[in-house]
């Protein structure tokens, strides 16, 4: 599994890096959308990853069999701050030329 | 007043200053008055972290390395402190010099959001945290570049924004995969756990991408690709606070990875690499600064240059060369911003910053000369100015090891130094009189007035500021004050 | 601390009431004049007892411990004559710097350099610290660049002026290297304990850098090309600049170091054949000039030339002829130059064929300037003449062969000096055209040579007279300055030098130097900066121009071959990859992902891009499902789809430019780059590592912060810093739409018939249904998947559906307020919630919690309320702009 998460992973970067490469800002912009949907795979994959485990605590779960939730919380994070930058850069393509 | 409360003000102030002046419709003083405030706090942590105390708080009191931890050492206090200056003084000069565009658009709180993003990676003990921080002040950078208006405004603007953002992602993935490696995110906790263990080699590679990351944002040649083309765009005021504060941080950041964290003999040669990337980086930026003719230009390239030789420090590595470096970086902080300010003095002064239509500066505006041959005359390294000080000690520091090649980079960038500065003052400030001048604003004057003489208080009373420099050295060389502050006085394990 | 030091500050002192009081200056000139030239004279008499005693006096003072840089003077006989010379003529060059500039409104500058730069060659002279001393020769270079460059409104004065610096700078920047490395290999930075010590190795390196840094400030060969350049600077500054300081701080220092130095096999060879080149450089430039600036500039190369060759003698010998001949060169250069002021301004010029009569017109000054010359040639019992004896004698004893060279281009000297007494002598009947001489510069030339005159005296009366000053250089004990020596090899030679002169003045008119070579050294310097400057334009050029692709690429390839590089692929032996686990799943997700990444990377077309990039994104989301990660499938979903909104906007509004790279090298790049990152994750995933961190996040969630969605805890309460350092991004990223994209314009609402009301009415019943929603999402974040930021997003699109229908009052001023409140009480929400608990007496960020039985309420709600509230003022604010820009 992990293997597949992993060479995923490296495609996802390869169309990023190919998109960002282009040369023109869309393309700068669409290379970058892609390149940090897979960093926050990267994140992700490589705290370990477990399938229906979310870590959802409950008074009598052991934590051993959950999914580590920092990895999560991280990667939430970059999401959003990713969000945040991706939105203004859209900013800088539309501005109206003088 | 305890440190942990003064840690809470400088992250918060800017905060507040922002907010404040949001409600205000961009107005400056409430970005001014955070501003001058923090650098108060900031001052009292400088006096209170001497002598190599670490201070840290916990943040919501959980205990590191479970949550977040904000740490105040000797180095991050000075760092704090000066850039909080730059920050105050870059304000004043922005009320004066900067059109209503800047207001209505944000400036003030995008400033004070600058400093808050430098504040938290200066205090935070933590990857991650220091990520956002990062995120915090770029994107405050970009917003600010976003509002100068032209045509090569918006193209440097865009490279500056690509390019650091590049870095940015690098910096993700690195924290990703060494948290993914280590299971921590700590510095402490990270430094500790690479004593103790073998398996240092695991996180090399993604340390090899975090050195990038930083490589980036330091501007080391080849990686400085987006600061020439933007810098000069930018207005002095907007110039001084950028070019003292981004890639400086950058710096600080490789310092305190790359001098205290992650220091091992691994595969990834950090630090060979580092040593000649940072003479490249030195070659190359005062190369490119003597090619320039406009006083924008020049100091931009200037920075490269001088980011090499506090890189240089960091590679060399030894106690005389980091506390060399450490105080090569508050020096330079304080000189850099006040030369582009004094860019901008000059070009309120005789409307341009091109050293083909500016001269005779010496004989309209005395005042401007000297306040611009301070600083000038201390980056170039002329005794007994902070500069000097700052060189002679990493000339020492590389002439003790016998590292030749490093010693020659020191002392001919510092000539080509001197060299682009001349061409500056004899362009500029000497030559016949100027036909139109316009006299500059009193409270500008004194703003860089009060720089310049920090500029040569740090020089005079160099015995204390190395002594400092010398305590935050010593920190970052030996962190068990650090980790004792940070993890407590017992290794905590699994609760 | 002895006193003595304190007259270091006394020109400083009067530079500094100069820069304050200019006006007085200028008004006063003549007096400031009179005051500078009694303060400075009376100054150095103090010293005056300092030269007989013999005694060494310090003073010590602690600056850097960690740099061994400290305030550290000495003084011995010999410096504090020396400091007595730099003071008397300091004094005697202010009077005629104030005399000659009385009208100039930068006199008040000029006097302040100067009196700095008298105290900066003090400085030099009295350091015992080497790098204190590297600190005042620095200055003597800086502030003699600003003095040469006084008419610096002329192009050459520049030109020069800058020549000056970056040859003397070079020289300093050398002798600092050579300061270090001799201090570190003598493990002291005093150059008492230097000389002291005697040491019995010496590295080569610090003898040559130092020799270099001193040869450099003295004009040596092959660096000698600029003191006849600086000739540009004022009268007044070439007088002093040539007597007592700048040049002569070279020469101190090699005669100072000469006694410990010269011990290295590099130190006489080295200084005795620059010494001699420097000479005869002189000669071809100096024999034949007809500018009696430049001739008298060529004698002080010419002077500083033997002086280097005593110094490179450094024999006990040689350093009592240094100490005499550096005296008599000081006391006949300084009047010498002086007069050449005064004759330019009586005859209307200072070319030697037009200063005749000038001893009838003038006759103080030429009487001074024949004096002077018969001191330079060395007619007894001038203190030249002493020098010149005392030169020859000890280069008789180092070697009579170079004894006989030395005699030789002395010939030449002298056959200058002869020039200029033969020039000033001549009579003539045409009547002088220029003004008269003030009487305050008459009086500065004459001083320095009535002091010369008192030299004689001095040394004839039988008192030790700079037997002392001698001896604490380097000399024998108790010898002696004597006139007469009897019939010595010394006394043959000079008198044959002075015949040889005699004779060549007189055949010099038929003699043809060639012009050319007088200008290699400066061409060969012009060359040089030239070269500097191509190439620094084409580092420049690789820095700064360049596409924005090819510059990534570079980078992205730099980064990517050291992390590559890192990989360290020979421990990997102790790493499994693990092959196992349900894959099953990737056998549909990922072709799709990967078909859609490819279609994304290589689409041209806009829809086939939002589709591919939307579908990349939701895959994503389902992996993230898949991994038990349902908050982050969540907001991946809602954040994808809110920037493919914004991107469609975008895109609609951008024209594409036509893409022209070449396709290989993009392709190679992004595979490496790929499968770099596939390395990377596999190293990194098959790594079994404790994670004691989120263990403790995991067991203390429920307890401790009441909250079973560990994800969303950790997000507002163990790394809540983060949370509230990523809506301050979010603030800011708003912030930058404003500042990009302009404020909102007063536009009014559309006009009624442009939206359907239907739309309207549908969109307005969505936000209410939605409200419930959103606080149910909101309140659940803390136990199950939801939190502010989701439910922040569907409050935005409920929001942008009512913008999209165009409902009335959503107009962009509303939308505009509406946004900037948002952020503005988010952000301070926030920040009231990091702050209660410290009202509360508890440290930063920590959770207050109540509690009514199984419902917690505290502070991480209260914050998470502010991370809705700004996640809601960022969405609107770019939907508003986003909509405005699209219709």
């Amino acid at each position: 599994m992990e293997f597949f998460v992993a060479v995923t992973i490296g495609i996802l970067v390869a169309a990023g890096i190919y998109r960002l490469l282009g040369g023109c800002k869309v393309d700068i912009i669409i290379g970058l959308i892609l390149l940090s949907q897979a960093a926050n795979l990267i994140i992700l994959a490589s705290g370990g990853l477990k399938h229906n485990a979310s870590a959802l605590m409950d008074e009598n779960t052991d934590p051993a069999t959950l999914a580590d939730p920092l990895p999560q919380a991280l990667v939430l994070t970059a999401i959003v701050i990713g969000f945040g930058i991706l939105a203004f850069l859209l900013t800088l393509l539309i501005r109206p030329s003088k | 007043m305890t440190p942990q409360i003064l840690i809470i003000a400088c992250l918060l102030l800017p905060v507040v200053g922002a907010v404040t002046s949001m409600t205000m419709r961009g107005h400056y003083a409430p970005a001014l008055v955070a501003g001058i405030i923090s650098f108060a706090a900031s001052i009292i942590l400088v006096v209170q972290t001497a002598g190599g105390h670490v201070f840290a708080l916990h943040v919501g009191n959980w205990p590191a390395p479970y949550g977040v931890v904000l740490v105040v050492d000797g180095f991050a206090a000075l760092m704090l402190a000066v850039c909080q200056l730059v920050l105050v003084a870059s304000i004043i000069f922005a009320t004066k010099t900067l059109s209503a565009r800047f207001r209505r658009r944000h400036l003030y709180p995008l400033l004070c959001t600058l400093g808050l993003g430098a504040n938290g990676a200066f205090l935070t003990g933590d990857l991650f945290n220091l990520y956002v921080w990062f995120e915090v002040l770029l994107l405050s950078s970009f917003a600010i570049m976003a509002i100068v208006p032209g045509k090569e405004a918006r193209k440097a603007t865009w490279r500056y924004v690509v390019i650091n953002l590049i870095a940015s992602l690098l910096f993700l993935i690195a924290a990703g995969l060494i948290y993914g490696k280590t299971g921590t995110l700590n510095f402490a906790d990270l430094h500790r756990l690479f004593q103790k263990t073998e398996k240092s080699f695991l996180i090399e590679s993604s340390s090899a991408l975090l050195f990038g990351a930083f490589g980036i944002k330091a501007a080391l040649i080849p990686l400085a690709f987006w600061l020439p083309r933007s810098y000069p765009q930018l207005p002095p005021a907007i110039s001084a606070l950028f070019a003292a504060l981004l890639t400086k941080i950058g710096l600080y950041a490789l310092y305190r990875i790359f001098g205290m964290v992650f220091v091992f003999d691994g595969a990834f040669p950090h630090q060979q690499l580092l040593f000649w990337l940072a003479i490249i980086t030195m070659m190359g930026g005062v190369l490119g600064a003597v090619a320039q003719n406009d006083m924008r230009r020049i100091l931009s390239f200037h920075i490269i240059s001088q980011v090499g030789y506090m890189a240089l420090a960091l590679a060399i590595y030894s106690p005389l060369a980091i506390s060399a470096g450490v105080f090569y970086l508050i020096h330079h902080i304080v000189v850099k911003g006040n030369l582009f300010l004094v860019t901008g003095l000059v070009e309120g002064h005789a409307g341009s910053s091109d050293l083909k239509k500016v001269y005779g500066i010496v004989r309209s505006s005395p005042i401007i000369a000297a306040l611009f041959a301070v600083p000038a005359l201390s980056l170039a390294g002329l005794p007994p100015l902070s500069g000097f000080f700052a060189k002679f000690a990493l000339l020492k520091g590389s002439l003790e090891l016998h590292q030749w090649a490093a010693a020659v980079a020191i002392i001919s960038v510092g000539l080509l130094t001197i060299f682009s500065m001349l061409k500056i003052w004899s362009a500029a400030f000497w030559g016949d009189d100027l036909p139109e001048t316009e006299p500059q604003p009193k409270v500008l004057l004194a703003t860089s007035g009060a720089l310049a003489a920090v500029t040569i208080l740090l020089g005079l009373a160099s015995g204390l500021f190395f002594r400092l420099a010398n305590d935050a050295a010593h920190t970052l060389l030996d962190p068990s004050a650090y980790i004792r502050a940070v993890l407590g006085p017992t290794n905590p394990t699994l609760p | 601390m002895d006193s003595i030091f304190l007259l270091l500050g006394v020109p400083s002192t009067i530079a500094l009431l100069a820069l304050i009081l200019p006006g007085v200056i200028r008004k006063h000139s003549q007096t400031t004049g009179g005051v500078a030239l009694v303060t400075l004279s009376t100054s150095g008499f103090f010293l005056l007892p300092r030269v007989f005693d013999g005694h060494h006096v310090f003073f010590r003072k602690e600056w850097i411990p960690e740099l061994s840089v400290e305030f550290s003077f000495r003084m011995t006989a010999f410096t504090a004559w020396f400091g007595f010379l730099i003071l008397f003529l300091g004094g005697c060059v202010l009077l005629y710097a104030c005399t000659y500039f009385a009208k100039n409104p930068r006199l008040p500058s000029l006097v302040a350099l100067l009196g700095f730069f008298t105290s900066a060659m003090l400085g030099v002279v009295w350091s015992d610290n080497f790098y204190l001393l590297f600190l005042f020769w620095e200055a003597t270079s800086l502030l003699s660049f600003l003095l040469v460059g006084f008419h610096n409104d002329l192009e050459k004065s520049r030109k020069n002026a800058s020549q000056a610096l970056l040859i003397t700078m070079t020289g300093g920047a050398a002798l600092l290297a050579g300061f270090v490395i001799l201090h570190q290999s003598q493990g002291t930075s005093s150059l008492s304990q230097i000389l002291d010590s005697s040491p019995a190795s010496l590295p080569t390196a610090a003898v040559v850098l130092i020799a270099i840094g001193a040869m450099t400030k003295s004009a040596q060969w092959p660096f000698h090309f600029w003191l006849p350049n600086a000739m540009v600077g004022p009268t007044p500054v070439s007088a002093y600049l040539h007597s007592a300081t700048m040049v002569k701080a070279g020469v101190f220092l090699l005669g100072t170091l000469a006694p410990v130095l010269s011990k290295h096999y590099f130190w006489t060879p080295a200084l005795t054949t620059a010494g001699s080149l420097t000479v005869v450089s002189s000669l071809v430039r100096g024999l034949k000039a007809d500018d009696l600036k430049t001739v008298l500039a060529c004698t002080t190369l010419a002077a500083l030339g033997f002086l280097t060759i005593l110094a490179g003698i450094g024999t006990p010998a040689a350093l009592q002829a240094f100490v005499i001949f550096l005296t008599a060169h000081a006391l006949y250069k300084a009047p010498l130059f002086l007069a050449a002021g005064n004759l330019e301004k009586q005859m209307g010029s200072r070319r030697l064929p037009k200063l005749a009569g000038a001893l009838q017109a003038i006759p103080v000054t030429s009487f001074v300037v024949i004096i002077s010359s018969l001191s330079l040639i060395g007619v007894a019992p001038l203190p030249g003449f002493i020098g010149k004896e005392y030169l020859l004698k000890a280069a008789w004893a180092h070697s009579p062969v170079f004894a006989i060279l030395v005699a030789l281009v002395a010939a030449g000297v002298l056959a200058m000096g002869f020039r200029i007494i033969f020039a000033v002598s001549r009579k003539s009947n045409v009547p002088s055209t220029g003004n008269r001489v003030p009487l305050g510069m008459t009086l500065a030339t004459a001083l320095p040579a009535a002091l010369s005159l008192f030299t004689v005296v001095a040394l004839a009366l039988p008192i030790d007279f700079l037997t002392d000053a001698a001896q604490s250089l380097g000399a024998k004990p108790n010898t002696e300055y004597e006139f007469w020596h009897g019939w010595t090899p010394a006394l043959f030679m000079s008198l044959g030098a002075i015949a040889l002169s005699l004779g060549l003045v007189r055949v010099l008119p038929r003699i043809v130097i060639p012009t050319s070579t007088k200008l290699t050294f400066d061409a060969a310097f012009d060359v040089l900066i030239a070269g500097l400057r191509s190439v620094a334009d084409s580092v420049a050029g690789l820095l700064q121009n360049g596409k924005l692709v090819s510059h990534l690429a570079l980078m992205l390839a730099f980064v990517g071959a050291s992390s590559f590089l890192a990989l360290d692929v020979q421990y990997w032996d102790h790493l499994e990859v693990n092959w196992s686990g349900d894959s099953f799943v990737f056998i549909g997700l990922t072709p799709l992902l990967i078909i859609a990444a490819i279609i994304a990377a290589r689409s041209e077309s806009t829809v086939a891009l939002l589709v591919s990039l939307g579908f990349v994104g939701f895959i994503i989301a389902l992996l993230f499902l898949w991994f038990s990660a349902p908050d982050l499938a969540l907001t991946q979903l809602m954040a994808e789809t809110l920037i493919l909104f914004l991107l469609a906007g975008a895109l609609a509004k951008v024209k594409r430019a036509e893409v022209s790279e070449p396709g290989l090298f993009r392709f190679v790049v992004a595979i490496l780059a790929g499968v770099l990152v596939t390395a990377l994750i596999l190293k990194s995933m098959t790594l079994e590592w404790d994670h004691p961190v989120s263990d403790f996040h995991l067991r203390q969630s429920k307890p401790a912060a009441f909250g079973a969605n560990v994800v969303n805890v950790i997000l507002v309460d163990f790394r809540a810093l983060d949370t509230f350092g990523e809506i301050i991004v979010l603030a800011i990223a708003a912030m930058g739409a404003n500042a990009a994209l302009g404020a909102a314009r007063k536009r009014a609402p559309l006009p009624d018939a442009e939206y359907s009301s239907l739309l309207t009415t549908g969109s307005q019943l969505l936000l209410y249904f939605l409200v419930p929603a959103i606080l149910w999402i909101f309140w659940r974040g803390h136990n199950a998947p939801g939190g502010g930021f989701i439910a922040a997003l569907l409050a935005a699109a409920g929001i942008g559906m009512n913008i999209l229908a165009s409902r009335p009052k959503y107009t962009p001023p509303f939308l505009r307020k509406a946004s900037h409140w948002c952020l503005i009480i988010g952000i301070s929400i926030a920040t009231i919630a990091t702050i209660l608990p410290l009202a509360a007496g508890r440290p930063f960020f920590t959770g207050l919690w109540v509690h009514f039985d199984s419902l917690h309420l505290g502070t991480p709600l209260i914050f998470d309320l502010g991370v809705f509230l700004t996640v809601l003022g960022f969405c609107m604010t770019y939907l508003r702009h986003f909509h405005q820009r699209s219709i």
